[in-house]
């Protein structure tokens, strides 16, 4: 019968030598199987990166432990990581489970305060430079920050943040409180227990995913091979399709794993189709919110019907009007141009749009993906 | 490739740089198209099925 290897990750600093020590026996006695560098890990021959075989061991472990004292360990400036810190990015990267402690006036100091100033430092930096700040500078400031206690490393901070950001929570570490093992194990049982019983139903809803994304599949390759005749009503046909483009918040990516709400948009609130016709965009249909032009000039470069029309056969983009407060997706498949409107949040601007233009991008394309594969190749496919 | 911000005003279409009028019409190019997330979309939705089956199998294994 297989046993739960559990991999005890810390900065090998005294404080925390003792707590170790106890929770590798503990493991062992309760029947798991614990990996820690100073009793079963290493050492390795010189020829071997010690720091790429611990992270090896981390992936081959069924969950992962943290202890955060004060101190943070080696780091790499060329990563702007500590070892650490890359074995719980490790961890959590491959989907291993993980439990976190941390001294429990550390932890109480970086809630309270030192958390905050972090925040309203990466919102100045991300305002002034529109990036997000990297470890090497957050280091530095943590350096100058009066409420970060001088005899905690900085990158302690950065860790505790990091956690924070992903959303894990960070159990108290104190001295004269022992761990309750049995307990996080009793849980950690409950709530296994709960999923695997389930193992049937989430087999078969891959299934089903895998047979919807086979279905899709054939779908896109069989419309390029037949004409369709266009609907009786274009207007109801837009409806149709925007009605189903929904609102969302527009998040903001820094790196992998930070993300930040930078606003959002409303659903999509009107749409109009044009098409080529004549040397001109000629008006088909609209529907909501629009007001009809009956035609566009080909060289038109205020008009973003004209504009996609004359990047290619199977352009789209997303465009961004301050004085409407919208964004325009338009999308265009052989002679048509369609185009759906999205009320912007109060957030939006020219310059946020100039600074945050590939998540609004990914945020209004991304979840409708299907949908717009769809809507090109039936227009695509029009009888002319 | 980079993406870049271009603004048409009076008529014309140019590189954005700087403050834009409100009545400015701003787009992006080099942005990811719908194929390129949808690709995306599908590697993450196969690999995912791929990790849940294999976590599953491992532990429903006697």
């Amino acid at each position: 019968m297989g046993k739960t290897k559990v991999f005890i990750s810390s900065v090998n600093e005294d404080g925390l030598k003792p707590l170790r020590r106890t929770a590798f026996r503990e493991l062992e006695s309760l029947g798991h199987e614990p990996l820690m560098w100073e009793e079963n890990l290493g050492p390795w021959p010189s020829y071997l990166n010690p720091v790429e075989k611990c992270l090896e061991a981390v992936g081959e472990s069924d969950l992962y432990v943290l202890f955060i004292g004060t101190k943070a360990g080696t780091y790499d400036p060329v990563s702007g990581i500590t070892v650490t810190h890359s074995e719980l990015i490790s961890a959590l990267d491959k989907g291993i489970a993980a439990l976190v402690w941390a001294d429990a006036q550390v932890k109480a100091r970086f809630f309270a305060t030192v958390a905050h100033r972090l925040d309203a430092y990466i919102d100045r930096s991300v305002e002034e430079t529109g990036q997000y700040p990297d470890n090497g500078r957050l280091l530095d400031y943590l350096r100058t920050c009066e409420e970060a206690d001088a005899h905690v490393d900085p990158y302690v901070w950065l860790l505790l943040y990091d956690l924070r950001q992903r959303g894990i929570y960070v159990e108290d570490l104190a001295s004269a409180v022992p761990i309750d093992w049995k307990s996080y194990f009793s849980d950690l049982l409950r709530r296994g227990l709960l999923l695997l019983p389930l193992e049937p139903s989430i087999m078969d809803n891959s299934l089903r995913l895998e047979q919807a994304g086979q279905s899709f599949d054939l779908m896109t390759a069989l419309l390029p091979q037949v004409r369709l005749e266009p609907p009786g009503s274009w207007a109801d046909w837009l409806g149709t399709v925007s009605q189903r483009l929904q609102g969302r918040q527009v998040k903001h990516a820094y790196g992998s794993w930070s993300r930040e709400t930078v606003g959002h948009y409303e659903a999509c609130n009107g749409a109009s189709l044009y098409r080529h016709e004549g040397g001109e965009l000629r008006f088909v249909a609209c529907c909501g919110q629009t007001s009809a032009v009956r035609a566009f000039a080909l060289d038109d470069q205020s008009s973003y019907i004209a504009l996609t029309y004359g990047m290619g056969s199977r352009a789209e983009g997303v465009y961004y009007k301050e004085a409407r407060q919208k964004f325009f997706y338009c999308v265009r498949s052989g002679p048509y141009v369609a185009t759906f409107h999205f009320p912007a949040g109060p957030s939006w601007s020219n310059l946020r749009y100039m600074r945050y233009k590939d998540s609004v991008n990914n945020a209004i394309i991304g979840p409708n993906t299907q949908m717009i594969r769809l809507v090109s190749l039936f227009l695509g496919g029009m009888r002319q | 490739m980079k993406s870049c911000v271009w603004v048409s005003k009076n008529g014309r279409v140019s590189e954005a740089d700087g403050i834009q009028p409100r009545d400015a019409l701003l787009f992006a190019t080099g942005t990811a198209t719908s194929e390129d997330l949808l690709l995306q979309q599908r590697i993450a939705a196969e690999q995912n099925i791929r990790l849940i089956r294999s976590r599953l199998a491992e532990a429903t294994r006697r």
